[in-house]
């Protein structure tokens, strides 16, 4: 094969950022939210961004948008069906408690402190609690 | 898959309305002769002593819906000429035999475990023979009318 | 030697989980209709869950992410969402059938009428979900399930003409008294029984409750390179007896009690006591494992905490949903409606809902960030894609199919 003589032989490797570079929209998007102590969370169910107005084309050499928090619940509608809920209404989890993105996102909290896991709480406390063996540890 | 599953409804009363008479009472026909069949040999295994009453009554009660579901079928399909009429008499008939026939095979099965019934009762032998006739009357017409399919 | 005894139990519960409900019926309904002319649709059948297992087990072992985590990444939330759809509707159908399984065994067994016996049995069944261990649980259904070896005795019992058969089995054709359709129709069926989908949820939910690790890889192929194949084994079994005996005196299965009189022919009470410990312990093993999936394919859309190995309080949506789906299968089965028809559609059903699962693991199973050198082998794809193609095939021709076949009437 004729290789065009302007083409290094090798490519130079990627000037470093700060920080890792992801992808929202495969590495955070509907991935598994685990807490500290390894509890299941939530789904990503969708991001907020700030310092970016929705349907407004962000100007050159603005400062780049940053995620303010992972956004669960009802949201996940609005992303299959399209609107958008109020913001008043949105469960978040704010960025700063993610500790660790891999195949999923890591907490360093525990997950009783979240605004999120009411669900959880409500069910465990009003139903699951009261059935006899609830609280038996399987092992 | 709802959508399928309401095609699939809509298809099958359309099938079952435009099938042609002698079809409809070959399936009726055929689904009989498996359910006498049946009978049959539950009735020869309890005699040999190879099965229990609990697993020989339940067959033949489900043997009771297969004829039941059989006759209804053929019932709700009105006959138009005057042969479409005979056979539906002649089929009728043979399966009204064969229910009667399971019904005093579950009599006589009931009546078996019963403290005044003894154990090997007549009445079971001569519901199976009435039954096996039946499977002969059955598989006779079978073999004029094919299977329906 | 410990390893060993785990190795062994791991196939034993392996053979006696493979039948469910839908492949006892199935198989029967077939052997007694279409001979052994249809089974070689059981060996297709069975290479193809050895695969799809093979794959889901490994992305749980290596990655830690079950089946239904990875179709939401993969997919994203709209055509995931339409796939935990389908996918959960055909499995609680399945949980409906097993439930009508076990009380139509029961009543086998005792001769009360099987609606009577419903409500007990999907109560037993959470009872177990709600106290028992996983590992206990998994593995006393399975070794109980192996009494339904006796289909396999009672064939050689009924000393049978094994040239027909094979004749049957390795030149198969339509007989004369079905049409091609209807052939067609129920080798989709039995496909779909042999593939169900909620073996994949659970064999790969299972790998997470049992905290595998890359390590116990060997084993868990093992297991399904020997299990599932021996299971099949008793499939075929299945199917043999009721060609033998029940398609001669022309007698087509519509309910459990045929199924059982072949093996009282070949081997009296006692063969039967058998047959019915292990249809109890094959259709209750499986309503466990349905009723699991559900809660499993449902807690990993969601992202809710799942799993029998946390105690029910740490999983509480997980356990809410389970017995809400045991609820419905109860409300389904109290109406009347006969737990055998249910299963022959829900088996359909599940051929037509193969791709929606199969698919994803398969890109899954090719990924390096999750599966680092543990990706597909170059011969597990060449066989992955062309079993994608018998998939896609069976699951659209399925529904066009019971439609001109009125369900295999």
């Amino acid at each position: 094969m004729n290789r065009p003589q302007h083409t290094p032989a090798r490519l130079e490797p990627a000037p470093p950022t700060s920080g890792r570079v992801l992808d929202a929209q495969l590495h955070l998007l509907d991935r598994q939210v685990i807490d500290v102590d390894g509890l299941p969370v939530t789904t990503v169910d969708d991001l907020e961004l700030e310092g970016v107005e929705a349907d407004i084309p962000i100007a050159a050499g603005a400062a780049a948008p940053v995620i303010s928090a992972l956004l669960s619940g009802p949201v996940l509608g609005t992303r299959i069906f399209g609107g958008r809920p109020p913001s008043s209404r949105l469960i978040r989890l704010t960025w700063k408690d993610v500790s660790a993105v891999d195949v999923t996102i890591r907490l360093g909290v525990r997950s009783e402190s979240l605004a999120e896991s009411w669900v959880e709480r409500w069910i465990r406390d009003k139903i699951i609690t009261r059935i006899p063996g609830g609280k038996h540890d399987p092992h | 898959m709802s959508a399928a599953v309401l095609l699939f409804v809509l298809s099958q009363g359309l099938i079952a309305c435009s099938a042609p008479f002698e079809q409809v009472a070959a399936g009726a026909v055929n689904q009989a002769s498996s359910a006498v069949g049946t009978s049959v040999l539950s009735l020869d295994l309890l005699a040999r002593e190879q099965a229990g009453t609990p697993a020989v009554g339940t067959s033949l009660e489900d043997m009771a819906g297969e004829l039941e579901d059989a006759r209804k079928g053929l019932l709700d399909k009105v006959p138009a000429t005057a042969e479409e009429r005979g056979l539906h008499r002649e089929v009728i008939n043979a399966l009204v035999r064969a229910e009667t026939a399971l019904a005093l095979a579950r009599q006589a099965l009931e009546s078996k475990d019963s403290p005044a019934g003894d154990a090997h009762t007549p009445a079971l032998r001569d519901a199976r023979n009435a039954l096996a006739a039946s499977a002969k009357e059955l598989e006779g017409l079978r073999q004029r009318l094919g299977t329906g399919r | 030697m410990k390893r060993l005894l785990g190795v062994a139990l791991g196939i034993l519960t392996a053979i006696g989980g493979f039948v469910d409900i839908g492949d006892l019926v199935t198989n029967a309904v077939v052997g007694s209709r279409f001979g052994m002319s249809l089974i070689w649709v059981v060996g297709v059948g069975v290479i193809g869950i050895c695969l799809y297992a093979d794959m889901s087990g490994r992305v749980a072992a290596v990655s830690g992410r079950a089946t239904f985590e990875v179709i939401r990444e993969r997919l994203g939330p709209r055509a995931g969402l339409a796939n935990l759809g389908a996918s959960f509707f055909i499995n609680l159908m399945t949980v409906t059938a097993e439930i009508g399984g076990i009380a139509l065994a029961l009543q086998l067994v005792t001769s009360v009428h099987h609606l009577l016996w419903i409500p007990l049995a999907a109560f037993a069944v959470w009872l177990v979900i709600w106290r028992v261990r996983f590992k206990i649980m998994e593995n006393v259904a399975g070794l109980l399930g192996l009494c339904l070896v006796v289909f396999g005795v009672a064939l050689f019992l009924l000393n049978p003409d094994w040239g027909q058969l094979a004749g049957q089995a390795l030149a198969p054709a339509v007989p004369q008294t079905e049409n091609a359709a209807v052939y067609w129709f129920y080798a989709i069926a039995l496909f779909g029984a042999a593939m169900t989908p909620y073996e994949v949820f659970f064999f790969s939910s299972g790998a997470v409750e049992e905290g595998w690790k890359t390590k116990d890889l060997v084993q868990s192929r093992i297991n399904v390179l020997a299990g599932f194949p021996l299971g099949g084994m008793l499939s075929v079994a299945i199917a043999g007896c009721a060609a033998v005996v029940l398609l001669p005196a022309g007698i087509e299965v519509t309910s459990l009690s045929q199924i059982v009189l072949p093996v009282a022919e070949a081997g009296g009470k006692l063969a039967l006591a058998f047959a019915l410990v292990g249809i109890l312990a094959a259709t209750f093993g499986a309503a466990l494992e349905t009723t699991l999936s559900s809660g499993y394919t449902l807690a990993q859309f969601f992202g809710w905490s799942w799993g029998k190995f946390r105690s029910p309080v740490r999983a509480a949506r997980f356990h809410l949903s389970m017995i809400v789906c045991l609820l419905v299968a109860l409300a389904v089965l109290a109406t009347g409606a006969d737990p055998i028809l249910i299963t022959e559609y829900s088996v359909v059903f599940s051929a037509v809902a193969l791709p929606l699962t199969y698919l994803p693991i398969l890109i899954v199973a090719n990924d390096p960030q999750y599966m680092g050198t543990n990706v597909n082998s170059r011969t597990i794809n060449v066989a992955a894609n062309i079993y994608l193609l018998i998939i896609l095939a069976a699951s659209l021709c399925a529904i066009p199919l019971m439609i001109i076949t009125g369900a295999g009437a």
